[in-house]
């Protein structure tokens, strides 16, 4: 019964959105197409929000948040820019007033310096033990011998080649 | 009727779910019981108890899926999580679309999982059967405590209010339905080669006789996290509305580990089945996949990371699973140091260049990316926690940290297949390098030209990528040649033989070829996207990367469960019209902006509608070009999978048809 109504609005929904889509193509077709631009400031302010944390959100950056405080600090963002402030300024205002965690990309400072230097150091200290264990085992003369199979798993080993 | 007595049968579901958890415990500690009592008979518990589990695991699965269709919402996980106009599909779904109910759905897989392996191993290996699911039994039986101890969907509410709230609205996209389900099959079911590798250290279990299963196992189980990962940037890319389809989210991070380390075993498995060596490390392996799974869980529910995924939730969680997660791995790592020494490698690599020795490097890559992405994910809390600092480890840091070793990816994933095993032969080796090595310079040079300036990632994958392809279509080729002289047959036929002859291998092609296809989607999205983010008033046009798009205005519309400001634009070239929304639900004060996508082959029109101001409205448009090259190899990868599994499959057809024929 539920399933039957809603099925009738929802065509009543769609015969509506095409009288609407045909009337609105009817009007603004008439109309006089202006081509708008974005204007530099505020693709810079977007440049500078994106290599910035929302402070209140859960792992978003200004560009992309939603929420007010995000919202004021772009305008913050645009209005030093207009006082004429270079990116690296309106950057270092930011980290001065939240600390570093505001920037994503973590600085190359004390704090910050492990995250930069750790891949290189994993990448050869796994690097060099794989490529020490690879030379010295294929320079060693010959394999352990290998343990005996048990009667048992040697039964099932043939059992199983069989039934290939 | 009695007011007060009605029997409910989401208590049927509750009372199914404590007596599965203490199945699970009986079945952990029958095989101890065994052996106190000297009553061997005692073992068959914890076999036939996986069966009984999963069933009672799945009454009360269905019981909550009830609760919700019958709109129950006596039960506060379906008062939170649902009202009476919520959708059917998405009542269904809601079973995992909160903390509580999606912990429950982990537990119902992993006593799948548990279910299928008990039936499987009965009839394939009978003697060690009991200790791998003792081990899986002690899994749910962990995870059951914690749901139902602290975070139980079968809660009641007394009052009952008469309507309930509503599913998270980010949730209600069938994209969101799929994941969950899809990452859970891939991360639970790393449990099984967990189990195994216990069992195998437990019991002196010889490698060979136990790598062949999970190396199956393991399949499936990379397939499906593979899946849940491209099933989630799909659901970001479409719901979310910020352009985008990964943000390196500490969640999202949690799901790449894993995934990481699972592609490292499973290249690393079939070194072992094919020479016999690397037997510890890929136990170490197997321990390591399956610990960043139970991490990736820890971080998603117990609250210390800040996500948009996160859950909230009691911090008693959150000490619970670490808890868990610590017992696990201290005594998964003990028994492997205690008595790893037993699976011991039977050959030694024969020279530094040949197949084996490059999957290994293939293992040190990825291990060294997990290892960094599990750095960003975790410094920041631990720098926190012992010394108060906080520093934000972003999408700017993994980039640059993560493209230059997923390019190196690519190279060895190209330079793999060419070497033979063993040891290589370097004239042979140079002959088909050559040629490739030639065609990915040059497809880099040509971008470069065409496209300058361009990050100079662009050129280099583009010619890393095209090395690649040139590498698998040549040994395609050679072995297609091969056979055709050999068998004088025609080129089609000779192509089916050679592909479906050798599936495990030309399945692994087919993965590695819809790799490729999801680099090339990455780089054109990545670096080649614009944006432009303007006030539009109706009848203006944007130009964006050749495409000139008009905004027509907005009108409201009124969807199952929310009111919608929907815009409508119609790009010029095409004619196609797009229609973004600005949706609120019933019941929950938040504004959530749907993208509307124009899609085709090589590019995708995105665009976000936002607040009206002055009779304007801010529309923030993207063209993001190739996006739908990495669903497309998302698709070719799973399929390429399916294909080198069907290998099996078609084997054990092969020998049902023998043992029939044969007297």
């Amino acid at each position: 019964m539920e399933a039957t109504g809603a099925g009738d609005a929802c065509g009543v929904v769609d015969a509506m959105r095409r009288l609407i889509a045909l009337w609105l193509l009817l009007t603004v077709s008439v109309a006089q197409a202006a081509v708008v631009h974005e204007s530099a400031l505020h693709r810079k302010e977007r440049q500078i929000a994106s290599t910035l944390r929302c402070t209140v959100c859960q792992a978003e950056s200004l560009a992309v948040s939603q929420a007010g405080l995000a919202r004021d600090m772009r305008k913050l963002i645009t209005q030093k820019l207009k006082q004429g402030e270079t990116p690296a300024q309106i950057r270092a205002y930011f980290v001065k007033r939240y600390g570093d965690y505001i920037l994503l990309k973590p600085p190359f400072n004390p704090l910050g310096a492990i995250l930069w230097i750790a891949p290189f150091l994993l990448f050869v200290g796994l690097g060099g033990v794989a490529f020490v264990v690879i030379r010295r085992r294929s320079r060693a003369p010959a394999p352990p011998p290998v343990p005996p199979l048990a009667p048992a798993e040697q039964a099932r080993i043939d059992a199983l080649t069989r039934s290939e | 009727m009695l007011s007060g007595i009605s029997f409910n049968l989401i208590e049927l579901g509750h009372f199914a779910a404590y007596l599965a958890f203490f199945v699970a415990i009986a079945q952990a500690l029958a095989p101890f019981a065994a052996r106190y009592l000297k009553n061997e008979g005692l073992r068959v518990i914890t076999v036939n108890g996986a069966m009984i589990v999963f069933l009672l695991t799945t009454i009360g699965a269905l019981t909550i899926v009830n609760a919700f269709i019958t709109n129950n919402f006596s039960v506060l996980y379906v008062a939170l999580n649902s009202n009476t106009h919520l959708p059917l599909f998405y009542k269904v779904a809601a079973l995992w679309g909160g903390h509580r109910g999606s912990l429950y759905l982990w537990i119902w897989i992993l006593t799948g999982y548990s279910a299928a392996v008990a039936y499987h191993g009965r009839r394939h290996y009978p003697d060690r059967i009991v200790t791998i699911m003792a081990v899986q039994a002690a899994l749910v039986a962990g995870f059951f405590g914690l749901s139902l101890f602290m975070s139980s969907p079968f809660v009641r509410l007394y009052p009952i209010p008469p309507q309930g709230a509503n599913l998270n609205p980010l949730l209600q996209d069938p994209g969101m339905v799929i994941h969950p389900p899809m990452l859970y099959l891939g991360y639970v079911g790393f449990s099984v080669p967990f189990s195994f590798a216990m069992a195998a250290l437990l019991t002196n279990w010889k490698s060979e006789l136990w790598v062949g299963h999970i190396r199956r196992w393991s399949l499936v189980a990379w397939g499906f996290l593979t899946a849940g990962i491209i099933f989630g940037a799909w659901w970001s890319y479409y719901v979310l509305g910020w352009g985008g389809y990964w943000g390196w989210d500490p969640v999202e991070n949690a799901s790449f580990m894993p995934w990481l380390m699972g592609t490292a075993l499973i290249h690393s498995i079939s070194v072992q089945e094919r020479r016999r060596m690397l037997h510890t490390w890929n136990i170490f392996l197997i321990i390591t996949t399956f610990a960043l799974s139970l991490l990736g869980t820890f971080l998603v529910r117990s609250g210390v990371l800040a996500s948009v995924h996160a859950f909230a939730a009691a911090p008693g969680q959150g000490i619970y699973l670490l808890t868990f997660m610590v017992v696990v791995l201290i005594l998964a790592f003990g028994v492997f140091l205690a008595k790893g020494g037993y699976q011991q490698a039977e050959e030694y690599f024969v020279s530094p260049m040949s197949r084996e020795s490059l999957f290994v490097w293939n293992n040190i890559i990825f291990t060294v990316a997990a290892a960094c992405v599990l750095l960003g994910t975790l410094y920041p809390l631990f720098l926190q926690a012992l010394s108060g600092a906080r520093i934000s480890v972003g999408p700017p840091y993994f980039d640059l940290v993560m493209v230059p070793i997923f390019l190196i990816m690519l190279v060895v994933m190209g330079l793999g297949p060419l070497v033979s095993w063993r040891k290589a032969n370097l004239d042979r080796l140079k002959g088909r390098v050559v040629l490739p090595l030639a065609l990915g310079v040059a497809a880099g040079g040509l971008l470069a030209w065409r496209w300058w300036p361009v990050s100079w990632t662009a050129p280099v994958a583009v010619a890393a990528v095209t090395f690649v392809a040139a590498t698998i279509l040549s040994n395609v080729w050679r072995a297609v040649a091969q056979r055709r002289l050999a068998q004088r047959e025609s080129l089609p036929t000779a192509f089916v033989k050679v592909v479906t002859g050798n599936r495990r291998h030309y399945g692994g092609m087919i993965v590695h070829a819809g790799i490729l296809v999801i680099a090339v989607g990455l780089v054109g999205s990545g670096l080649f996207k614009s944006s432009k983010l303007v006030m539009m008033a109706p009848g203006d046009v944007l130009v964006l990367a050749h495409e000139h798009v008009r905004f027509d205005g907005v009108r409201h519309v009124r969807g199952s469960d929310y009111t919608a400001v929907q815009g409508r634009l119609t790009i010029l070239n095409t004619g196609a019209t797009l229609h973004p929304e600005q949706r609120v639900f019933d019941g929950n004060p938040m504004e959530v902006t749907r993208p509307s996508v124009n899609s085709t082959l090589l590019r995708d029109v995105y665009v976000d509608i936002g607040d009206q101001h002055h009779g304007k409205w801010e529309i923030h448009l993207f063209v993001n070009p190739l996006v739908n090259f990495i669903w497309l190899g998302g698709g070719i990868s799973v399929f390429g999978l399916l294909f080198a599994l069907s290998d099996g499959w078609k084997r054990r057809a092969r020998a049902t048809r023998a043992v029939l024929s044969t007297p």
